[in-house]
């Protein structure tokens, strides 16, 4: 197995909401609940969750869009919040869902995508243009994009335009927050592809977040299922999709639409515990099937479930039914 | 609020204490003694260090003691409520005419877009908020009184057998009119602008194709969330309408506390503007929160955040 | 910087503002050199001379005054006060609101405090208060109407500025390693601007306004040297007997703020995001149809036993000159307690057609140039408003994508549920209320009671569009047409709202026009797919046929490139090329330019729809299975 190129242990974070009169009662949301996993280096690990679930705290954790209140993240053994904002940038990249509005509107593409190479890695003017070119061969974009502005382009396009900025960093670890939900079925596809394609030839290590188990499963080494903040269930991406432990991760699974398999799933109604109010014990007991009195009361343990693979739950489906 | 009732008098002490000279020798003329000069400063507590003289005086101030106008030689608050009556009047009855006026012309012009209305109306708006309100009160005098011989050019009521209601309405009608011209444009201009963003929303659609008839749409779907954005700008065009009549009272003679306002800083009353200023800007101050409250009750969604 | 002013001036009253405004500013600048009398020289015996006089073209004031002279240098004085100030005010209040914007925390809570405490002045007030402290004069009337005007500057920067400071790009140029300051510098303010801008533009003509105002009152330009405000508070005294000397200054200001005013809202049309299309229109209550289609109704067989029938239903965008094809010839029908499917990428059409069926779609921009859509022998597209409105929710009614904006922010649930029904329906609120309780446990809403008294904010995704289905059901319609219902759902919400409508189906006999852009969606409800792409329908058939044996082979790309689970890692087969965009070309196959099968042929002509085994398909060359 190759080295670990990044590791996150027991991170949180937390948003104070103001509730009632003069922002008396200051509550805490808790976004993101003692997370830890860790990632090697050429491997794709996919973030599952349904929105709400803290995923997208996570990634923007990742990256240092945000800071934790507990908890480390380290990337090749560096701590992040060490690092200046020039080594964080070099050390990972972040792509965002809607690729237009990561793009500023007043800006040609071709200087939006030479900051990087100005600021990261302050190359000459000859060094950038060069980079830059082979870049946008490598996305499969027209060179006359770069003279054009971001809203002449198209939701897949764009997305190639930011996939090109965030190679342009030259960071082995990029984190994809949902970078083909915007996009058409066949434009995703085209966009899967060539992430596919670029890791590859750059050597690079993803963080995917998306809330589609299918694309998951189509582009992920390994997965963590998020629910309510926390990772309920962890490990090899087809193992865990074939049989998942999870009574959450099943019915993930189970209420995705497929073509010719009719839904089984729950109809009843579903919904997220009050992320202010939150239960004491596991936080899925609520809609579970299998809940019992200690999965209400008690704290779930953490189950070893394969080689790499846990679950945290009182009472993990046992046989594939 | 309370933090901004105490920015206001904070503002006014500071903006005051940057007069130069002192007001003793402004009080008593050039001609007076040092002594009578500093045995004045003394009576009035101006020897003493600021921060301490603005603490007097908002702890007078929190007491209902405004001091006294050294230029009309009485106590400043009962020149101010005085005054603020008539003020009350005549911005009261411009407000109130338009946010009606302001409102109902933004909506017909909305909901007819393109029609001779609403071109008739976004002209008329367009004048409205390009001619100085003093102007208009001008050449509503020129032409009412000079011309047609209709109405009253000047004060509040007739000065010989003066004094009812119809002979107050007969000196309100002009200044009225002239004071809320400008902010009817405005509001005509905003209403019309939000009805016709909020006609283009989805729920909109969605009452349409509920099969709610079209007068119902515009008035309770439209209307009422066009009002949510209207509202906090109604409660700032107060603030316009009672700047504007400082103008009016002037142009129209009209015995309020923005007359009084201008007066006194030409004769250089400080604690006459002092007070003046503090009073109405408290009223505005708790004019707004109403507005607050009342849009609060209006939008569910506010209570949330 | 020239594509900008043509733009401005696309609104003629703009261009007529530049006008007026170039005029009077070309005469200030050349008042100097002008041969006027002297502006100042008193000549008392030739006082109030009446304007077109020999020696004076607009007459002279109470001390004989030339008034042109007067006029036109204090129109200068005007223009270079006022505009001072706004600059000022501009400058300092942009600045203000940008660092508080961008600094956020402290520096922002003590800025925008201290700016809330000055908007708690009627502006007046402080205006008076400052010049009161600074003695009447220009100058310090300048500066009262600059400090008066900072926080209106700050407060507007700022908001855009806090918004701005959160947006990806800026999260992404942190990204790339750009400091603070470059970010301020170079991705923010550019941005910034056009508000800076607007800001700017829509209130210089106030700010001229009110400088006059303060010399009108005696407070701003002092004797002899006057500005047009102080003309004017000269003039008040001769009122009556002269009101040429008012009049005059009077006019001069009302033209230039005017023009200034005209100049703004075109700037701001200019530069407004929101108004890049045009200006707001107000879509009328019915798509209009196009006057062709009125004069000469198309034809049809009235003989069908369908719930709906839809032939050859075109709907176009049309803004100025362009036209945009969202809709081409679509023919369909819906028979009684079946559900149609409508699958496309974005830009296919698939919304615009269910939109146009009850003549939804919002007009202007939208016309519906052909076709027609029968209710038992009833011709829609020539209906008058009345009749239509009678059909909308009682007979057809809608579902849409998202239930949080197309749900009633401010209405209550229960109001909103019972007007679905008062609409249609007379009588007792009390029988409304009970069968609006009654529909929402049919959508399985727990608690109906306290759901009716709830906002929508107040509700979860899933739960307002069980609201959306109530409402749809409220008169028991024959067919629901269903835009997207389940798109801006979790996959789990999706599974719960899915089983719900399949419910319906069975129990209610519902026929269903469900749109959507997911296949596998389609698998779960559909009796019958039919596949847009470019407007057009491209195949259509039994949905086990169409989803599991596509002919199409746009339809075969679509089902090769979406991921299924349980594949495992798989690697997709995408579709090169872009999705529609409503300028294919009309006479070849939209799909021509993307299709792994084409032929030279396909690029030359239209293609007709083959019936092939009961599976339409728009194609020259179907995929055949061997």
């Amino acid at each position: 197995m190759n080295e670990q190129i990044l590791e996150v242990r027991n991170l949180s974070k937390s948003f104070p909401v103001n509730r009632g009169w003069f922002g008396f009662n200051k509550r805490q949301l808790r976004a993101v609940r003692a997370v830890s996993f860790s990632v090697h280096k050429g491997e794709t690990l996919g973030v599952i969750g349904e929105s709400g679930c803290g995923k997208t705290t996570l990634a923007r954790m990742l990256v240092g869009l945000q800071s934790p209140d507990t908890g480390e993240i380290r990337i090749d053994r560096q701590h992040l919040h060490k690092l200046d904002s020039v080594q964080r940038g070099r050390a990972v990249q972040y792509v965002f869902q809607d690729p237009i509005s990561s793009l500023n509107p007043r800006m040609t593409i071709g200087r939006s995508l030479e900051t990087p190479l100005r600021c990261l890695h302050s190359l000459t003017s000859t060094q950038r243009k060069a980079a830059i070119f082979e870049i946008v061969d490598a996305v499969k974009l027209p060179v006359d994009s770069l003279t054009r502005y971001p809203h002449e382009f198209s939701g897949g396009q764009a997305q190639r335009i930011a996939i090109a900025r965030a190679l342009l960093a030259q960071s082995p670890l990029i984190v994809l927050d949902e970078p083909v939900s915007a996009l058409d079925v066949s434009v995703q596809a085209q966009i899967i592809e060539l992430l596919t394609e670029i890791k590859q030839k750059f050597d690079l290590t993803y963080i995917f977040i998306s809330h589609d188990l299918a694309v998951i499963e189509a582009v992920c080494d390994h997965i963590a299922v998020m629910y309510f903040g926390e990772i309920v269930e962890y490990g090899d991406c087809s193992q865990i999709l074939l049989d998942p432990k999870h009574p959450y991760t099943r019915l993930l699974a189970s209420s995705a639409p497929q073509i010719g398999k009719s839904l089984t799933a729950e109809s009843g109604i579903g919904q997220l515990p009050d992320p202010l109010d939150p239960p004491g014990g596991c936080s899925f007991a609520a809609r579970c099937r299998y809940a019992t009195n200690e999965c209400i009361q008690l704290q779930t343990p953490r189950k070893k479930t394969g080689d790499s693979n846990y679950v945290i739950c009182h009472h993990p489906i046992v046989n594939h039914e | 609020m309370i933090p901004v009732l105490i920015g206001i008098t904070a503002i006014v002490f500071l903006i005051m204490s940057l007069i130069p000279g002192d007001p003793a020798t402004a009080i008593l003329g050039s001609y007076a003694t040092p002594e009578n000069v500093a045995n004045l400063n003394a009576k009035l507590g101006l020897d003493k260090p600021a921060i301490q003289r603005y603490l007097i005086w908002l702890g007078n101030l929190a007491q209902g003691d405004f001091g006294r106008s050294f230029s009309l030689n009485r106590p400043v608050l009962d020149e101010i409520l005085e005054r603020f009556n008539a003020t009350l009047i005549l911005s009261g009855t411009a407000y109130l005419l338009c946010s009606f006026l302001g409102v109902l012309a933004g909506i017909v012009s909305a909901s007819r877009q393109y029609e001779i209305s609403d071109k008739l109306i976004t002209f008329v708006v367009l004048i409205g908020i390009s001619i100085p309100s003093f102007f208009l009160g001008m050449m509503l005098i020129v032409f009412f009184t000079v011309q047609l011989r209709w109405l009253p050019a000047s004060g509040m009521f007739a000065i010989y057998g003066g004094g009812d209601f119809a002979d107050l309405i007969s000196h309100l009608i002009m200044p009225a009119l002239a004071l809320s011209f400008v902010a009817t444009g405005v509001i005509a201009r905003l209403s019309r602008s939000t009805m016709l963003e909020v006609l283009r929303l989805e729920y909109i659609r969605t009452a349409r194709a509920k099969g709610v008839k079209e007068f119902r749409v515009v008035t309770r779907h439209a209307l009422r969330s066009a009002v949510v954005t209207i509202l906090p700008v109604l409660g700032l065009q107060a603030g316009f309408v009672l700047s504007g009549s400082v103008y009016i009272e002037i142009v129209f003679q009209w015995p309020g506390i923005g007359r009084m306002l201008v007066d006194a800083i030409l004769t250089r009353d400080i604690l006459l503007v002092q007070g003046g200023v503090v009073f109405v800007a408290f009223c505005y101050v708790f004019f707004n929160l109403a507005v607050d409250v009342l849009q609060l009750w209006l939008d569910p969604r506010i209570a949330r955040k | 910087m020239i594509a900008f002013v043509k733009k401005v001036v696309r609104n003629r009253l703009a261009g007529l503002g530049l006008v007026v405004l170039f005029v009077i500013i070309v005469l200030a600048i050349l008042t100097p050199l002008l041969p006027l009398a002297p502006p100042n020289a008193i000549d008392t015996p030739n006082r109030f001379v009446l304007p077109f006089s020999d020696n004076a073209l607009l007459g002279t004031d109470h001390l004989g005054r030339d008034l042109l002279s007067r006029l036109l240098w204090g129109t200068q004085l005007s223009l270079a006060v006022g505009l001072a100030a706004a600059f000022i005010a501009g400058f300092f209040g942009a600045l203000l609101g940008i660092v508080a914007g961008y600094l956020g925390g402290r520096a922002d809570s003590l800025i925008m405090r201290s700016v809330d405490i000055l908007m708690a002045f009627p502006y007046i007030l402080l205006a008076l208060a400052i010049v009161a402290a600074l003695g009447p004069g220009l100058m310090n009337a300048l500066i009262a109407v600059a400090v008066v005007n900072i926080p209106f500057f700050a407060r507007n920067v700022r908001g855009v500025t806090v918004t701005l400071a959160q947006a990806d790009f800026i999260q992404s140029a942190r990204l790339s390693g750009r400091s603070d300051i470059s970010i301020l510098v170079f991705e923010l303010l550019p941005n910034v601007a056009s508000v800076i801008i607007i800001a700017f533009s829509t209130t210089v003509g106030w700010m001229i306004l009110e400088t006059a105002g303060l010399s009108f009152l005696g407070l701003g330009s002092q004797p002899p040297q006057a500005d047009l405000g102080s003309m004017l508070g000269e003039g008040r005294a001769a009122l009556i007997t002269n009101p040429h000397t008012s009049i005059i200054p009077g006019i001069m200001i009302f033209l230039i703020v005017m023009g200034i005013n005209l100049l703004g809202d075109g700037i701001r049309d200019a530069l407004d995001p929101r108004l890049a299309k045009g200006q707001l229109e107000k879509p009328s209550p019915l798509t209009r149809i196009d006057d062709c289609l009125i004069q000469s109704p198309p034809i049809v067989s009235t003989a069908s036993k369908a719930v709906m029938d839809v032939n050859h239903l075109s709907t176009n965008f049309e803004v100025g000159e362009v036209v945009k094809k969202a809709v081409r010839n679509v023919s369909f029908s819906i028979n009684a307690g079946e559900c149609l499917g409508l699958v496309g990428e974005s830009g296919s059409g698939k919304s615009v057609t269910a939109l146009s069926l009850m003549r939804l779609v919002a007009s202007p921009p939208g016309v519906v140039v052909s076709g027609s859509v029968r209710i038992s022998d009833q011709e829609l597209l020539s209906l008058p408003y009345e009749d239509m409105r009678a059909i909308r929710g009682r007979t057809v009614a809608y579902i849409f994508q998202d239930p949080l904006t197309s749900l009633h922010p401010l209405h209550r649930i229960g109001h909103q549920l019972t007007e679905a029904m008062s609409t249609h329906n007379r009588g007792a609120d009390s029988a409304f209320v009970e069968r609006a309780k009654n529909l929402l446990s049919e959508v399985r809403i727990p608690n109906p009671e306290r759901v009716m008294d709830a906002y929508p904010h107040e509700l979860s995704g899933g739960m307002r569009q069980r609201i959306g289905i109530a409402m749809a059901l409220a008169n028991d319609p024959d067919l629901i047409i269903a835009d997207e219902p389940t798109t801006a759902l979790d996959v789990t919400v999706q599974a719960q709202i899915l089983a719900i409508l399949k419910d319906l189906r069975q129990q209610r006999g519902l026929s269903i026009l469900f749109i959507s852009h997911d296949l596998n969606v389609m698998a779960q409800i559909c009796d019958r797919v039919a596949v847009m792409y470019a407007g057009e329908i491209v195949e259509m058939g039994r949905a086990p046929d169409i989803l599991e044996h596509p002919k199409h082979p746009y339809t075969a790309a679509l089902l090769a490139c979406s991921p299924q689970i349980g594949h495992g890692r798989q690697s997709l087969q995408p579709i090169a090329g872009m999705p529609p965009t409503g300028h294919e070309p009309l006479n070849a196959c939209a799909f021509a330019n993307r299709c792994s099968r084409v032929q030279p042929v396909c690029h030359q002509q239209p293609v007709e729809v083959v019936d092939m085994d009961s599976q339409l398909v728009r194609c020259l060359f179907p995929v055949v299975e061997s």
